[in-house]
């Protein structure tokens, strides 16, 4: 039983079309790394299943909740996903601690000692325990998205889904971020990670999934799929990607 | 000076008058402008609309014509309301109208990815405006705010026009009397001044406040 189970998803902007009928299942412990070119269509994807944009057919089904055509994702559809950030998004006005904990007190209305115990074994599990009582504009880009993941992660959820999270980071801070995703993923935690670069997908995924004009032209293991593409599209992106 | 130390209790009392007009205008003006920057952020049609129609009567509308409308106005309807009240409900629709669009805009200068992280940590919209919008656009609105406060401080001597005898009405008589128009106004001026300077000083304080925090 998969997670997360896309079925003939079409997400359309106006005239054009993002995403164009894409079936995807994602398993429990699985890592799945979205390759493609900007305009693929897999950001888009992410956030349908993120439940951030309303698509026009088919369905996302998400642990127990199914999200369906035209149908805004309501509150109980989030208790199942967290959603890390390109740009972190972070909350400027709260500490590192208190960002990652908002939402088990003001939404799970958890008490106070369980919330004090998930915010510090998140902030633990991302390594920046002792940055719990520092605001965002004192703490580095890796940091920053460091504790943006800490607090999709204190929500408990089923799957974490990761738009591109070190497309904003200086190269010696990905480091950081991969080391944190790699522990995770070790662990058995669920992720579905979007993202055009292919080192970064490799070290953390285990499946590989290559969207193009918003179809899935290629899926399947990651260290597979990378090295021997069977679709030119693929085979031409690893091409300009690894040239970058 | 002794015409200074002679009327300077009563101006003292019409400072208090003035200092009147201005508190309670500002509060309810500030509670029903919330409601107008909640309206005009609202996800419907209706309320957007209807927020938009009260900041585009009240913005267009000069203060002195709310004054005379509110009281001379009114009275045709058949309610006669004291000078004073007709200076505080005038003075509060001014308000409401300004803080309103100023708040409008502070919530609305917060970033759209902020509402974004909002919702999927499953965060409904009247909570996250509360709770993460904000605290965020206090202090946006913390500037324009406190100089529109200012202006309501200084506005507050049109009520003098409809016969609330505040501080410039109370100058106005002064002057009159003692035949030293410029010591009067000048002393007016100084007594204005001192009523708005603490705003100022404390806006640029919490300003620097929350840049040390950040």
């Amino acid at each position: 039983m998969p997670i997360v189970s896309v079925r003939q998803l079409s997400k359309s902007y106006g005239e054009n079309t993002v995403i164009d009928h894409l079936d995807l299942d994602i398993d429990q412990s699985s890592v799945v790394a979205v390759l493609g070119r900007s305009g693929s269509g897999k950001s888009t994807l992410l956030r349908c299943i993120g439940g951030l944009e309303v698509f026009q057919t088919g369905q996302v089904a998400c642990g127990d909740q199914v999200l369906l055509p035209m149908q805004a994702a309501d509150q109980s559809y989030f208790r199942n996903i967290g959603i890390v950030f390109q740009h972190f998004n972070l909350f400027p006005h709260l500490t590192a601690l208190s960002n990652v904990t908002i939402a088990l007190r003001k939404v799970q209305r958890l008490d106070k000692e369980l919330v004090a115990k998930r915010g510090r074994k998140a902030l633990e599990t991302v390594g920046l325990w002792e940055k719990a009582s520092a605001y965002p504009a004192r703490l580095s880009g890796g940091q920053q998205q460091r504790v943006a993941i800490a607090r999709a992660l204190a929500l408990e959820p089923k799957i974490l889904l990761l738009d591109e999270v070190t497309s904003a980071l200086d190269p010696e801070l990905v480091e950081e971020v991969i080391g944190v995703l790699r522990s995770l993923a070790e662990r058995g935690d669920t992720m579905l990670l979007v993202t055009h670069d292919i080192r970064f997908a490799q070290t953390v995924a285990d499946h590989v999934v290559f969207m193009h004009k918003g179809k899935i032209h290629e899926q399947g293991k990651a260290h597979e799929v990378i090295r021997q593409p069977k679709t030119d599209e693929f085979a031409q992106f690893l091409g300009i990607a690894n040239k970058l | 000076m002794d015409t200074v130390i002679k009327y300077l209790p009563s101006l003292g009392t019409s400072a208090l008058i003035t200092v009147a007009l201005f508190i309670v205008p500002a509060v309810c003006g500030a509670v029903i402008g919330l409601m107008v920057a909640i309206a005009r952020t609202a996800k419907s049609l209706l309320p957007r609309e209807l927020g938009k129609l009260f900041i585009f009567a009240i913005q267009g509308t000069p203060v002195l014509l709310l004054l005379l409308i509110v009281h001379y106005g009114i009275a045709t309807i058949g309610f006669r309301l004291p000078p004073a009240l007709s200076a505080i409900i005038a003075l509060t629709l001014y308000a409401a109208g300004f803080l309103g669009e100023i708040w409008r805009g502070a919530i609305q200068a917060v970033p759209q990815t902020q509402w974004e992280a909002a919702r999927s940590l499953g965060f409904g919209r009247t909570r996250a405006l509360l709770l993460l919008i904000a605290p965020q656009a206090i202090w946006i609105a913390l500037p324009a705010t406190v100089g529109f406060l200012v202006s309501l401080m200084k506005v507050t001597s049109l009520a003098a026009i409809i016969g609330v005898v505040e501080l410039t009405k109370t100058g106005m008589m002064i002057a009159n009397l003692s035949f030293e128009p410029m010591l009067v106004y000048g002393l007016l001026g100084a007594i204005y001044f001192m009523l708005c300077w603490p705003m100022s000083r404390l806006s640029r304080h919490l300003e620097m406040v929350q840049h040390a925090n950040r």
